[in-house]
């Protein structure tokens, strides 16, 4: 039999002395080394920045708020965001969306070209097509007024940029400058004048009052300056005796001494029935004697007082007789005792009805001009600009507006929120022909197909932030940019000039640099104050600044300039609308109509109140579905909260889809169950992080009056077998 | 027939041998050339007189500046020092055209890695050579060399294939790490190694 | 605040006392706002999750839960409670189970360390924790375009296919450490090193600090009354303590919560 020279055997041989050999290597141990590495080290796990750490500074510009902001940078490049504990109002207090605010620029949403938004889609087009497009409109619109006025809604009023919006409005006929609803600001006008000229603003001074009495005021979630009241580790358990009276528990509700779940509608009748409680028992401070002798000499004061004791009140508020009558006397036990009111952007505000009656108890806790209070303040030194020959344009409300009379809208996003309904604008504009500019960073009011000019986001400029509506004193300070913004974002104050110069208006070339400027000239000269300077954290007086440029410089590393204190000064409360018998006439017609509107409550339908979810901004960082998503801290967007009983009455079970019909539209949503919530109520989400079609808005199928309130509508639910 | 079997088993034996100790360090590291010949002797030889800390310091706040940024060249450099052909490369590639020198770092570890540079300097009082070897007197910059499987240098498993150390800085793995510690009777808690 | 220079002479140097990390969380101040869950998610680069996924899949180390006290409206009361790794003080259940040892009890500061490059992803350890405080990274973290700048280098970004959670900051404590040794110190002070969560709380429900130093305030805390632990039945010490007047707040802690189910319809 013939060999083969290499055979099977062989082979195996072979391999089995490699085997050997390789065994006797490092070769397989070091292999599975490296390879254990290589699984471990994948290129598209992403690799942090690495380089110097370093600390700067600045002040959040996403609210009127404006905290004091310590940014961990690496590099130039900021990678964390957290409060800063010296800041004298803020206190080391950062909220939700402040600690993501360096994610903003790197959202999808984000919108850096000029372009036209659709409700879900958006075309770059050329910043010069759209400003000669939009520039003939308004010239047409300087020569033709009768075709329609020209507005601009300022999302933060008050800046030195406010002046380049109320001088573009008043180079209008009918030209109107428009400000987002304000609760704080609508309550403090009731009490207009009481400080005198020396005084002419107003602020609320929360830290020193011993009890508040919130109307749906979100105070421990986002109202007015949230850190005065949260104001970091110096919350102390003697903070102010809470008292929150709304129909939602809300996470205020929640943290709140007590929580009288009134009735939607109701809350001028509570707080009429307080009042009437404390000044039949007498509960009001001696110094009022006179003034409540005063009032009591008007018939219609007297008898609306009297149709609402404890037994009526609590009746008509759906609550109970002892919690009025406990309530009120908790006030008088706690001088000074506040009474604020509530409605933010997504529940929206309450009537000037409501606000009157609200603040009445104000005057009778003697919180009206006193400290812990409603305290006067001195305003923001006016910048020390001269605009030639300007008018500028006063201050109005988007409900003030006839309807239908706007055929250019001028939206300034500065603070990156859907502050207003797009019903309600839409409500305003003319039909079919009118041109809606957005002056925008973010999409916001996409639904309104906006023209968008973009603009620097927080953190990319120097943006004024003026005194917060709330503020016991006028403060400034300024918002410090830390990245690049892109190429085609410039500030509304350019994009201003040269819409202006195509329309061919008398406009004076502006600069973001000289107003701001002239508005830190116009505080160093005032003389007042004093001035926190954030990377040492030392204060130093307005005073001690030899000239405007020092105080620049610092504004342009982070500080803040408050006011001092105005004096103490006796109010003037007899000049306020109280002591005029129109008022109680009017107030007797509010409650008797609230009255019919609760009356009207207790029948199938239910009643549904949008309310603010975590981060109501419409650009946002991918992390807040942290809050929304992947937990269940706040509300997901799309849902509607009901109670058990009521989710029994209508045969509807938790995670199933639902319709809600008003008279305005409907809303798919998803039910959620929550044993707090009160029997025929639907509360439902604002998320304006997804104003597309995903999640509609669902403020726009709320019933909006003439006086731009959308607190509660009656709806009807159902369940959506699909 | 047997010894034809003999023979196959030993051939194999032998060219695996061969293999796993010869052929494979040769193909597994790839060298690649740093961005320009630095001279670490020059600069800290008599003439310039630097220590490590000049260029590779702590910050205040305990960081380690690692590798300098070209920031620290400029500062001498910002005039032509000499007339090697390493600094034409710096000024024609770098400096004037204001970018990084994309330098390969020997005792670059994985992201997870933490290694405070200011305790074992400051707290443990190691020299830069226990870890590093006589790095800073060298003339040239030693030819980096790249494991084509992990990506890391060869400084960290170490030059010889086998995993033997030659020297106290040979090789920069978890377990030279641990020895020293060890032996150190110092901290061993993950957390503190590892980020 | 006392001063964290204790030492003690030993063989060899002085060496820093054993530290015994942990925190107080007062619920009665909890506000329910979520900014601890941000800092903990911007401070230790927590990857956002893809849009299908809820809350059993997503990663957040420290998370804010709602308890009921089971009454209906009007008396229905909420309570805040946010829920971190409690670091375990005794029979962590994770470690004792983990067949990697990618987990340790670190002996000088009694953190519970939790290391996702050894972890194989059996998620053992994730059955085992009583308080549901361990994530699983189902995806590879995904960053819209250009967030990877802002990612914090003190700490790792993790890969799918493992298990993390709460270190209290690991980061910020070697940061601490470094600039202990960049002043000559061993020891790191109380005020240089708290983790994001507790520096981000608006009102001061989160107290951090060495309980093992009875000077401090999370001590005194701790041993404050109307304080406790959850599930303290089953002996694992954490290091965390709660704190509430609210009786029927206390008396929670004792039990376990249900999910609420949610039906498909």
């Amino acid at each position: 039999m013939k060999q083969t020279l290499i055979d099977r055997r062989h082979i195996l041989k072979f391999l089995g002395g490699s085997a050997l050999g390789t065994a006797l290597t490092p070769l397989p141990w070091k292999v599975l080394d490296d390879v254990s590495i290589w699984t471990q080290n994948w290129s598209w796990i992403p690799v942090p920045p690495k380089g110097e750490k370093l600390v700067r500074h600045t002040t959040c510009a996403l609210c009127p708020a404006g905290c004091g902001v310590k940014v961990s940078c690496i590099g130039a490049q900021p990678v964390g965001l957290f409060g800063l504990p010296g800041h004298p109002t803020s206190r080391g207090f950062l909220c939700p969306a402040g600690l993501l605010g360096h994610h903003l620029p790197y959202d999808p949403r984000r919108v850096a070209q000029p372009s036209r938004l659709m409700a879900e889609s958006r075309r770059a087009l050329p910043a010069e097509q759209i400003l000669s497009e939009l520039g003939k409109g308004l010239a047409r619109l300087k020569a033709d007024p009768a075709a329609g006025r020209v507005a601009i809604i300022d999302s933060l009023p008050g800046r030195s940029t406010s002046i380049a919006y109320r001088r573009l409005a008043s180079q209008f006929t009918g030209g109107a400058y428009i400000v987002p609803p304000d609760p704080v600001r609508r309550s403090l006008g009731v009490f207009d004048g009481i400080a005198g000229e020396a005084y002419p603003e107003l602020g609320i001074d929360v830290k020193r009052a011993r009890m508040i009495v919130s109307f749906g005021a979100d105070l421990l979630e986002g109202w007015g300056t949230p850190a005065r009241l949260l104001s970091g580790r110096q919350a102390s358990d003697q903070g102010p005796l809470l008292t929150q009276i709304e129909p939602r528990y809300s996470n205020t509700a929640a943290m709140a001494d007590s929580w009288l779940p009134v009735r939607p509608g109701s809350e001028l009748m509570a707080a009429l029935g307080l009042a009437a409680v404390l000044v039949n028992e007498k509960l009001f401070p001696a110094d009022l004697l006179p003034s409540v002798q005063a009032l009591n000499e008007m018939a219609d004061f007297r008898e609306l007082l009297a149709a609402l004791p404890p037994s009526r009140c609590g009746d008509l508020c759906g609550i109970s007789p002892e919690a009025v009558a406990r309530t009120a006397r908790e006030m008088a036990a706690h001088f000074p005792s506040l009474a604020l009111v509530g409605g933010n952007c997504s529940g929206g505000p309450f009537d000037k009805n409501d606000h009157l009656a609200i603040n009445f108890l104000n005057l009778m806790t003697g919180a009206a001009g006193g400290e812990g209070g409603i305290v006067p303040r001195r305003s923001l030194p006016d910048p020390d600009f001269d605009v030639e020959g300007a008018e500028l344009a006063s201050p109005t409300d988007l409900s003030q507006v006839p309807d239908e009379s706007i055929a250019f809208l001028v939206i300034d996003s500065t603070v990156p929120r859907q502050a207003i309904p797009s019903a309600l604008i839409q409500r305003k504009l003319v039909p079919g022909e009118a041109v809606v500019l957005a002056f925008a960073s973010g999409t916001q009011y996409s639904d309104l197909s906006p023209y968008v000019l973009p603009v620097p986001l927080y953190l990319e400029a120097f943006q004024e932030i003026p005194t917060p509506s709330d503020s016991p004193v006028a403060s400034c300070s300024f918002s410090v940019p830390l990245v690049p913004a892109p190429p085609a974002a410039v500030s509304s104050v350019q994009w201003l000039n040269r819409l202006a110069s195509s329309a061919r208006l008398d406009w004076p070339e502006l600069s973001d640099d000289s107003l701001a400027d002239a508005r830190i000239k116009g505080i160093w000269s005032c003389k007042r104050g004093s001035v926190y300077g954030y990377s040492d954290g030392t204060a130093k007086a307005n005073s001690d600044f030899a000239s405007a440029g020092e105080l620049t410089t610092v504004f342009k590393s982070g500080a803040c300039w408050l006011d001092s204190p105005a004096d103490a000064v006796k109010p003037q409360l007899t000049g306020s609308a109280y002591f005029r018998p129109e008022t109680w006439g009017r107030l007797r017609r509010a409650v008797n109509q609230g009255i019919e509107v609760v009356s009207k409550q207790t029948n199938d339908g239910v009643i549904v109140m949008p309310f603010s979810t975590a981060l109501a901004t419409t650009i946002a960082s991918p992390l807040a579905a942290k809050l929304t998503r992947e937990s269940d801290l706040y509300a997901r967007p799309g849902v509607a909260v009901i109670s058990p009983s009521t989710a029994g009455r209508l045969a509807l079970q938790e995670g199933q889809k639902a319709e809600i019909e008003t008279s305005n539209g409907c809303l798919r949503v998803r039910i959620r169950l929550d044993e707090s919530t009160a029997p025929g109520m639907v509360f439902v989400p604002v998320s304006e992080s997804d104003a597309s079609g995903a999640h509609p808005d669902p403020r726009n199928v709320c019933e909006i009056s003439e006086d731009g309130v959308w607190r509660a509508t009656p709806a009807k639910l159902r369940r959506l077998d699909v | 027939m047997r010894l034809r079997g003999s023979l196959a088993f030993i051939l194999g034996l032998f060219l695996m041998l061969g293999v796993g100790w010869f052929v494979f360090p040769l193909a597994l590291y790839e060298a690649i050339d740093q961005p320009l010949q630095f001279s670490h002797k020059i600069h800290t030889g008599e003439q310039v007189g630097m220590s490590c800390e000049d260029c590779h310091g702590f910050r205040e706040d305990g960081s380690f500046c690692g590798i300098p940024s070209l920031e620290n060249c400029v500062n001498c450099h910002s005039e032509p020092q000499g007339k090697s052909a390493a600094e034409k490369v710096l000024f024609e590639r770098y400096i004037s055209t204001k970018q990084e020198i994309p330098w390969l770092v020997y005792s670059r570890q994985p992201e997870n890695v933490y290694f405070s540079h200011i305790q074992h300097v400051k707290l443990a009082g190691l020299k830069c050579e226990r870890c590093h070897g006589p790095h800073g007197s060298s003339e040239t910059l030693p030819q980096y060399q790249r494991n084509r499987i992990s990506g890391y240098s060869r400084n960290i498993w170490g030059q010889s294939i086998s995993g033997i150390r030659s020297a106290p800085w040979d090789g920069m793995k978890m377990d030279d790490c641990e020895r020293c510690h060890a032996e150190k009777s110092v901290g061993a808690s993950c957390l503190g190694c590892h980020k | 605040m006392s001063d964290n220079m204790n030492h003690k002479q030993e063989a060899g140097g002085t060496r820093p006392v054993r530290h015994r990390f942990g925190m107080a969380v007062d619920l009665d101040r909890c506000n329910g706002c979520g900014a601890c869950m941000l800092a903990c998610s911007v401070e230790n680069n927590i990857a956002p999750v893809p849009e299908e996924a809820d809350d059993r899949k997503g990663i957040t180390w420290i998370r804010v839960y709602r308890a009921r006290n089971g009454a209906a409206f009007p008396e229905a009361r909420t309570v805040f409670v946010p829920v971190l790794c409690q670091q375990c003080g005794h029979h962590t259940p994770c470690v004792s189970v983990c067949p990697q040892q990618a987990v340790d009890v670190d002996q000088e500061t009694g953190i519970v360390g939790q290391i996702p490059e050894r972890c194989l992803g059996c998620r053992y350890c994730m059955a085992a924790c009583p308080y549901h405080a361990r994530y699983f990274n189902w995806w590879d973290p995904v960053w819209p375009k250009g967030l990877e700048k802002t990612l914090n280098p003190a700490v790792a970004p993790r890969m799918r296919g493992v298990v993390e959670k709460c270190n209290l900051c690991h980061g910020r404590l070697q940061a601490a450490q470094a600039k202990a040794a960049a002043e000559g110190r061993r020891d790191v002070r109380a005020e240089d090193y708290q983790p994001a969560c507790v520096e981000a709380c608006p009102t001061g429900a989160l107290v951090f600090g060495d309980l093992n130093d009875a000077a401090s305030q999370v001590s005194q805390l701790a041993r404050g009354p109307n304080s406790f632990r959850l599930l303290e039945r089953l002996k694992t010490e954490p290091n965390t303590y709660y704190r509430s007047k609210r009786r029927w707040v206390r008396e929670l802690a004792a039990q376990g919560v249900t999910r609420k189910e949610e039906s498909v319809g």
